[in-house]
C-alpha cells in the first residue's frame, strides 16, 4: 500500500507522478480531471449521496495535485494529466474502497431491517384500521394509499425515510379517523382500544429515540428518561384533547417505552430510527391538529383533509431528516 | 517489510497526523510524508477508504468547506478517536520495545 522511499519530493517528482497507471498521457489537450471525474462518477457503485461526497473529495485532491504540478511549469492539461497519473485509475480507486472497508453499495439504501420493520408497522396499522367503522375510515385509507404510492415512486431511491414518514402519517390519520367517528356532537374520547395501541406505538418510538442517544447509553437508567419524556408528552397531548389520561393508557405507554428503549439500545434500533421518528411526528402532529380543527369550527371532512395533508408532510420530513442523520454518520452534503 | 508495517498501521498514521488539527485527504498525505521525512510516501487516493472507515467507526468526524472555489472535506479526531490514538500509540511502543529486545536493535 505505501511505497516507502527516502528522498525529496520534487527531486523525485517523476517517480511519484508515474505511480499508478495513467488514464491519459501527459500533455494531451482537454480536461483530464473532468474526464476522470465523469468516468469515476459512472463507475462508483454507491447511492447518489455517498457518490457525490466521494466525487467531491477526489476532485479536490486532483485539483490540489494539479496545482502543485503547475508550479513546476507544466501546462494546465499536462499538470492535470500528471495528477491523474499519480492518483491511479478509477478501477484501482474503487477496488481499494472495496478491500479496505470504505462505503459499500448498500450505504444509504434500504436494508432488510427496514423492510422487516415496515412489515411490523403495517401490521399495526391494519390492526388499528380494523377497529374503525368502515364508513369513517376512508380518509385514512385514502391517505395511506396516496403516501404509499409516493413512496413507491421510481424517482425515489431511498425508501427508508419515506416509508418512515408514511407510517407516521398513516398512524396519525388513523387516529383522526377514529376521533371523527366517535366524536358525536363534540370532542369526545376516541375508541379506547385504539388509544392503547396508539400509546404503545408512540411510547415505543420515544423509547427508541432515547435508547439511541449516545450519552444516555452510559446512563444507568435510560428507561427512566424514556418514561419521563414519553409520559410527559402523552399527558400534554391527552389534556389538549380535553380528556384525562387513564391509568391503563399510561401503563400501555410505559410498556411501549420499555420495549422501544430496549430496541433503541440494541443495534437494530438504529435502523428503525427513521421509522420511529416519522411515526411519532406524524401521529403527534395528528394529536395536536385534532383539537385545533375543532376549535376553528371546520366541517369534519374539511378538517380531516387539512390534517391529512399537514401530518403527511410533517411525517415525511421527520422520517427523511432522521434517516439522513443516522445512516452511516455521513457528513453534511458538500456546499454547492 | 516497511510496506507491510505501513499497511498494518495506516490507521495509526492517519489518527496521529490529525492530532494537530483538521486536514483533508491531500493534506494528510503531505503531512505524513513531511513528518516521516519521506519514509512514508502513501499513494495518492489511498487514504480515502481508511478515512471513510474511521469516520463510520466514530473515530473521525468531517466537515465541508470551500477552498479555491471547490468543496473540501476536512477530517478531525473525535473524542473516541483521541482515545483510540492513545491506545494505539501505547501498543506501538510496546511492540517496538519488544522487537528491539528480541532483535537487540533497541526499543
Amino acid at each position: 500500500m505505501a511505497a516507502l522511499h527516502k528522498g525529496g519530493r520534487h527531486g523525485d517528482g517523476s517517480r511519484r507522478m508515474s505511480r499508478g497507471r495513467s488514464n491519459q498521457p501527459p500533455g494531451e489537450a482537454g480536461e483530464p480531471i473532468s474526464d476522470f471525474i465523469r468516468q469515476l462518477e459512472a463507475e462508483l457503485p454507491y447511492p447518489p449521496r455517498v457518490r457525490d461526497q466521494v466525487i467531491a473529495e477526489v476532485r479536490d485532491h486532483l485539483e490540489s495535485l494539479a496545482a502543485r504540478e503547475l508550479n513546476d511549469r507544466y501546462t494546465r492539461p499536462e499538470a492535470e494529466a500528471r495528477a491523474i497519473s499519480a492518483f491511479g485509475t478509477t478501477e484501482d480507486f474503487i477496488t481499494r474502497f472495496e478491500q479496505q472497508g470504505g462505503p459499500t453499495p448498500a450505504d444509504g439504501s434500504p436494508s432488510l431491517g427496514v423492510g422487516a420493520s415496515v412489515g411490523v408497522y403495517v401490521a399495526l396499522v391494519v390492526a388499528a384500521i380494523v377497529w374503525t367503522p368502515a364508513r369513517e375510515a376512508w380518509p385514512a385509507i385514502v391517505a395511506a394509499a396516496a403516501v404509499f404510492a409516493t413512496c413507491l415512486s421510481p424517482t425515489r431511491r431511498n425508501l427508508g425515510p419515506l416509508i418512515g414518514g408514511a407510517m407516521g402519517a398513516i398512524l396519525g390519520n388513523v387516529a383522526i379517523a377514529h376521533y371523527i367517528a366517535f366524536r358525536g356532537a363534540g370532542p369526545v374520547a376516541p375508541n379506547v382500544e385504539q388509544i392503547y395501541v396508539w400509546s404503545m406505538v408512540i411510547g415505543a418510538c420515544v423509547g427508541m429515540l432515547v435508547g439511541l442517544v449516545p450519552r444516555l447509553r452510559r446512563d444507568p437508567s435510560p428507561l427512566l428518561w424514556a418514561t419521563v419524556f414519553g409520559i410527559a408528552g402523552h399527558v400534554v397531548a391527552r389534556l389538549w384533547l380535553e380528556d384525562s389520561p387513564s391509568l391503563t393508557s399510561l401503563a400501555t405507554l410505559a410498556t411501549g417505552l420499555v420495549l422501544g428503549t430496549a430496541l433503541g439500545l440494541h443495534r437494530i434500533g438504529r435502523r428503525l430510527l427513521p421509522l420511529a421518528l416519522g411515526t411519532m411526528i406524524g401521529a403527534t402532529g395528528g394529536t395536536i391538529l385534532i383539537p385545533l380543527s375543532f376549535r376553528l369550527g371546520l366541517p369534519a371532512y374539511v378538517s380531516a383533509g387539512l390534517i391529512l395533508t399537514i401530518s403527511t408532510i410533517v411525517g415525511l420530513l421527520g422520517g427523511a431528516a432522521t434517516a439522513t442523520a443516522t445512516r452511516r454518520r455521513l457528513p453534511h452534503a458538500p456546499p454547492t | 517489510m516497511p510496506d507491510e508495517l505501513a499497511k498494518g498501521h495506516l490507521d495509526l498514521l492517519l489518527l496521529a497526523a490529525l492530532e494537530n488539527g483538521p486536514l483533508h485527504g491531500y493534506g494528510l498525505i503531505e503531512a505524513i510524508r513531511a513528518s516521516s521525512d519521506g519514509v512514508f510516501d502513501l499513494p495518492e487516493g489511498s487514504v480515502y477508504p481508511a478515512l471513510h472507515r474511521l469516520e463510520r467507526a466514530g473515530l473521525l468526524k468531517s466537515s465541508w468547506s470551500e477552498s479555491g472555489g471547490r468543496a473540501r472535506r476536512r477530517y478531525s479526531l473525535t473524542r473516541k478517536g483521541k482515545t483510540e490514538l492513545r491506545r494505539e500509540r501505547l501498543e506501538w511502543r510496546r511492540f517496538t520495545k519488544a522487537v528491539g529486545t528480541v532483535t537487540g536493535a533497541g526499543g
